[in-house]
């Protein structure tokens, strides 16, 4: 891997900063590296999760859907160098946004079938990179569980919230 | 001074460690903790700082969080193979739920800094830990993104249905219901 590169991933995410050079490697080996035009939809809302990105260079707009034909929204940029969709590489699940870019970009695509040959194969990139997406996973599971717990220490109180939220949900999906 | 019991016997019983030569088995021995609670005996308290995870060889441990006027939500239970006090293998921060016995269990401890120093030495025993961690982890998301759905799907529902159907939803994982025991009434969401 280009030293430059490597220095410029290992320093600024923070997912990747427990790998030694020689394990970044391994996951940069089968890695697709893109060169993508500006306007190219990246990952898709509701689409399953089947790769984690490394914007390498450029910048991409975090898209979300604001209601059943209704369009969508811009909700944040991403800068390089930086990653998302990395929780694909645990559990697969649909996408929560939708990622486009908004300069000439580089990509690295993480496949996660070639992921989980790491993972199989006990590769120390595979559980680093791991464990460092367990402390996200462990926090929303914490935030979620904080979320009924406020309902059980309140229900009369929060029936009204539990109210609003769902005429939110429904107008959003009128 | 009481001599540590050898935590090998009871290694040997467990799933989690099959596949290791003896020699693997010998190093992991050293730092896993024989420890015998009795029922109420408390592994975990909420709020304090997670230094230690323990694997269940044998009996149960449930895991709860409390609320005012005496009541609690309980979160589950775990049996032999289980482990409790996952925080402590990710990030060390608070224990977000107590962890108490259930039935007379023998458990091997293990505190924070001896896993991670098995970590970043590649041991294959902290990376097979790891993986079951995350596997339960991901499925308890999925379980909590069910219940609060359910929970925004039909408020016109009363207040008693809604924390029912919370209950009920605990069956996604086991048998939900909400009761009252010794005077401390308790809902169950398994997750």
């Amino acid at each position: 891997m280009d030293a430059k590169l490597y220095a410029n991933l290992v320093s600024r995410i923070p997912l990747f900063q427990p790998l030694k050079p020689e394990e970044l490697d391994e996951i940069v080996k089968f890695s697709k590296l893109m060169r993508v035009q500006p306007k190219v939809t990246v990952l898709k809302e509701g689409a399953p999760g089947n790769a984690m990105f490394i914007l390498v260079e450029g910048k991409c707009a975090v898209l979300k859907a604001i209601g059943k034909g209704r369009g969508q929204t811009e909700v944040a940029t991403i800068s390089a160098p930086s990653v998302f969709g990395e929780m694909a590489l645990i559990d697969g699940a649909p996408r929560s946004a939708t990622i486009v870019t908004e300069t000439q970009s580089v990509l690295m695509q993480v496949n996660l079938n070639s992921f989980n040959a790491l993972r199989k194969a006990g590769k120390p990139a595979a559980f680093k990179i791991l464990r460092q997406l367990s402390g996200t996973l462990a926090q929303r599971l914490d935030e979620k569980v904080e979320r009924l717990m406020e309902f059980y220490r309140n229900p009369e109180k929060n029936m009204a919230r539990i109210e609003q939220l769902f005429l939110s949900r429904q107008m959003s999906q009128d | 001074m009481q001599r540590r019991e050898d935590p090998l016997p009871y290694m040997q019983q467990l799933p989690l460690f099959k596949g290791f030569s003896p020699t693997e088995l010998e190093v992991l021995s050293t730092v896993f903790l024989v420890r015998r609670l009795a029922p109420g005996d408390m592994l975990f308290k909420e709020n304090e700082a997670s230094a230690s995870f323990a694997i269940i060889v044998a009996g149960s441990l449930e895991s709860f969080k409390e609320l005012p006027g005496g009541r609690r939500l309980e979160l589950g239970a775990s049996g032999a193979g289980g482990i409790v006090g996952q925080k402590a293998l990710i990030d060390g921060k608070k224990q977000m739920s107590m962890v108490k016995a259930l039935a007379p269990s023998i458990i091997l401890e293990c505190n924070r800094a001896d896993f991670l120093r098995l970590f970043k030495a590649d041991s294959p025993f902290a990376y097979k830990i790891l993986d079951l961690v995350i596997t339960d982890l991901s499925h308890r998301l999925r379980s909590m993104d069910d219940i609060l759905d359910k929970m925004l799907s039909d408020p016109s529902k009363t207040l008693t249905s809604v924390l029912d159907a919370l209950a009920q939803v605990s069956g996604l994982l086991g048998d939900g219901e909400t009761e009252e025991q010794d005077g401390v009434k308790k809902y169950h969401v398994d997750i």
